[in-house]
Order: C-alpha cells, then sequence, then structure tokens
C-alpha cells in the first residue's frame, strides 16, 4: 500500500519536462552492500525537496556528489555495537545508505543543499529561474 | 546509462493513484487497530539487542521520531517501545515520490535478563534509539576465580 508500485509504472523518459527532473537511476550494480534509504520526493515551485531515511549516519559521514546528471547520496554507518559488547539479537544489518537519482538540466546542480538530523537527510535541489518565452519579430525587407 | 523517470505529477492517473494510496494508508492503520489485528506498521520496528556484562543495549531505527512521541515502558521483564511518527510535508509542495510513511508502531521485546527498572536510560541519537538497560545484580556475569586446590 505504499507508493512503491509507482517502480513500474511511467517506463518511458520524458527528459526535457519539468516533471521529470528527479528520475531515480535504476542501475545499483556499483553499490550492491549497501541500503536503499527510502526517499520521499516534493516539488515546490521553486525547488525540489528529497527526504531520505538515514538513521545512524552524520553529517560528516554523509556524501552527496553530483556528476553530470546523476545526484549520489550516500550515508556512511559505523559499526556502532563493536565497543557494545556481543549482538544476541539482531533484526535489522548495519551497513551504508545509498540512493541515487536522474536530475535534468532545469535543476541548478551547482546550488543544491543538504542538512541533516533526527537520522533523516533532507536535499533542497533548486530549479533554474523560469526561461521567458520571447517572440522574434520577423521584419519585411 | 539505464535511467528511468518515475515522477510524472502532471499525470491524471497518478495523481488519482496516490490519492487512493493515501486514503488506504491512513484509513487501513486506524481500521487494524480498531478491530484489534496487528500489520507490519504497528507491529515494527526491528530491534537489535546487544548485551556486555552488566547492561542490555536495546536499539531501534526511527528516524523522525521526536521522542515526546515516543513510549518505552519496562514491566515483567518485557520492554514496550510505541511511538508514532508524523510526516513534515515542505510547505506548498506536492509529493511526487513517498516511500517513507507515516508511522505508528508498538513493540514488545522479552528481555533475556532481569534488569534494573529504575535505571533504564533511552537516548535518540540521529534517529536511532538507544535503551540502556542495567542487568540487576543477580543476573550480571560473575567471572569466578578458579584456584589450584
Amino acid at each position: 500500500m505504499n507508493m512503491h508500485a509507482n517502480n513500474t509504472d511511467s517506463r518511458t523518459t520524458v527528459a526535457p519536462i519539468a516533471c521529470c527532473q528527479v528520475g531515480e537511476c535504476r542501475t545499483l550494480t556499483k553499490h550492491p552492500h549497501t541500503f536503499r534509504a527510502p526517499v520521499d520526493v516534493y516539488e515546490a515551485e521553486d525547488r525540489f525537496i528529497v527526504l531520505a531515511d538515514m538513521p545512524g549516519t552524520t553529517p560528516e559521514d554523509i556524501e552527496i556528489n553530483v556528476d553530470g546528471s546523476t545526484l549520489e547520496m550516500t550515508g556512511a554507518v559505523t559499526d556502532r555495537y563493536d565497543e557494545l559488547g556481543s549482538i544476541s539479537r539482531q533484526e535489522y544489518g548495519l551497513g551504508d545508505f545509498h540512493r541515487h537519482f536522474r536530475v535534468g538540466t532545469g535543476i541548478a546542480t551547482d546550488q543544491i543543499t543538504a542538512t541533516y538530523s533526527d537520522g533523516i537527510l533532507t536535499v533542497n535541489l533548486p530549479k533554474h529561474p523560469a526561461v521567458e518565452p520571447r517572440r522574434v519579430q520577423v521584419t519585411e525587407r | 546509462m539505464n535511467t528511468q523517470a518515475l515522477l510524472t505529477p502532471n499525470n491524471a492517473m497518478n495523481r488519482v493513484r496516490y490519492g487512493i494510496d493515501r486514503m488506504f494508508d491512513t484509513m487501513v492503520p486506524a481500521f487494524v487497530r480498531n478491530i484489534g489485528l496487528t500489520d507490519a506498521r504497528l507491529t515494527g520496528p526491528s530491534v537489535n539487542l546487544i548485551e556486555d556484562d552488566d547492561r542490555l543495549y536495546v536499539e531501534a531505527e526511527l528516524p523522525g521520531v521526536a521522542m515526546e512521541d515516543l513510549e518505552i515502558t519496562v514491566a515483567d521483564n518485557t520492554l514496550t517501545i510505541s511511538g508514532a511518527r508524523s510526516l513534515s510535508v515542505p510547505d506548498d509542495a506536492t509529493p511526487l515520490r513517498q516511500e517513507r510513511g507515516e508511522l505508528v508502531f508498538e513493540r514488545s521485546l522479552g528481555l533475556p535478563t532481569q534488569v534494573e527498572v529504575d535505571a533504564v536510560e533511552a537516548r535518540m541519537v540521529d534517529g536511532v534509539l538507544r535503551v540502556t538497560l542495567p542487568k540487576a545484580s543477580t543476573s550480571r556475569t560473575r567471572r569466578i576465580a578458579v584456584t589450584q586446590g
């Protein structure tokens, strides 16, 4: 009953349209041993907002890279049980979080900012200011 | 690169689907609670139990859950963690993808040893809850020195 169902529809890429500015990359082979952080994506008038659940990491251990049209988010998680004692019951594993998204040309990638609090990573992706349509005057010779 | 656009907010079908999903997401947990059943959202969260000579540590990943929305009780050697997380939607923003969801949860865990109920502590750091439960003196591991006879 979640929006996971979205993963199966919208099979086509319509890159230039503003609504497709933040689409997920499906190639995960580079990071086979990381956890897929659940993500919400919102669109506001001037920006896109990505919220990712990455509990147990720190701002210093989060790496956000924009390479061309790919936004990559990794939250490294250190083994905090090492110094605590022995694990007598383990229902979830510890590991790094990772997600990567394709971002369109409508996003000002040099102005992306991010904050981390309460285990949630918030990435702000500002849109380029809208380009006003311009009519070209045709003159008589 | 094998990329795929998944977000089409202007697509009418997606809006309808989103509306229906949201309706079920809010109705089903309430319904399930009312008739006394449980579902995954209500039985979670997953916990890890770590133990040293003097203490038990119970840990759960609860990103975005405020300490005041969390209730932790220890009774009859059972630890219960219950609470809720509400989503804070950015102002004037339209959701395009929602994987995180609101949570209402309750989880009980039988503890392997007796604990000092009055000395139990809980801390939330970066979305990870850690409950520290000192073992009762009778349950502590005691090293017995072996003397040569």
